[in-house]
């Protein structure tokens, strides 16, 4: 299963819904309840888009690795004066 | 003119129920997997912050003159370092999988960077830090 063929789909599933909705217009076939249909369709299109924008991005993972080095020095530097005050001044660690 | 709407109709609504089929079965499944993985790095990681805090302030404790203290601690931040890359690995394999969408092996990569992220987290905290064992990608 690939997101090309399921976004092929969905382009195709588009495409047919606005021909419909052409259709529907010119002729009036169908009436309200092929309306109703078409609107309930493109909303379930509208959905599946909305599924495909909400992927976890590269971007939120690598910021994880920039955080990990900066928690990493920060704990260093805290444990670093800590050292100081122990050996240089004599105070209590 | 009736029957060729009703058809097209059926073929649209077909259409969109393949099309959610294959989000929730394919595209869904991988983006689930990365996610668990993105969220068992992350606790690792943060067990792993823990674990260091606290091991650093045991050594400074038990450390008795600045030379011998230098030392330990050049050591423990040398080897932890190993420990770091391999985090970083992990979360850049996950990145790089949630971009190669078509790439099956991303995800095996993924896989084999927390086996060895987890392995070194375990041997190097003592196994104070819990990680998971199985279930990886």
């Amino acid at each position: 299963m690939s997101w090309s063929i399921a976004r092929g789909a969905l382009h195709m599933a588009e495409v047919a819904v606005e021909a419909c909705a052409v259709i529907e217009k010119l002729t009036g076939i169908g009436g309200p309840k092929a309306e109703e249909a078409i609107k309930a369709v493109q909303s379930v299109i509208a959905s599946v888009k909305a599924g495909f924008a909400g992927e976890m991005t590269a971007q939120e993972v690598l910021a994880q690795i920039e955080g990990l080095h900066e928690r990493l020095a920060a704990t260093d530097s805290a444990i670093d004066e800590l050292a100081h005050k122990k050996f240089d001044t004599g105070g209590p660690t | 003119m009736k029957r060729v709407a009703r058809c097209i109709g059926a073929h649209v609504i077909a259409g969109v129920v393949i099309a959610w089929a294959l989000l929730a079965c394919g595209a869904s499944a991988r983006e689930k997997t990365l996610r668990a993985s993105f969220v068992a790095v992350n606790a690792a990681r943060d067990g792993f912050f823990a674990y260091d805090e606290q091991h650093q302030r045991t050594l400074l404790e038990a450390a008795t003159d600045a030379p011998s203290w230098k030392a330990t601690i050049a050591d423990y931040r040398s080897r932890r370092e190993k420990v770091v890359e391999l985090f970083a690995g992990a979360y850049s394999t996950i990145a790089a999988a949630t971009l190669l969408e078509k790439d099956a092996k991303s995800l095996d990569a993924v896989g084999e960077a927390m086996r060895l992220l987890f392995a070194a987290v375990k041997d190097f905290t003592g196994g104070r830090v819990s990680v998971p064992t199985g279930g990886l990608p």
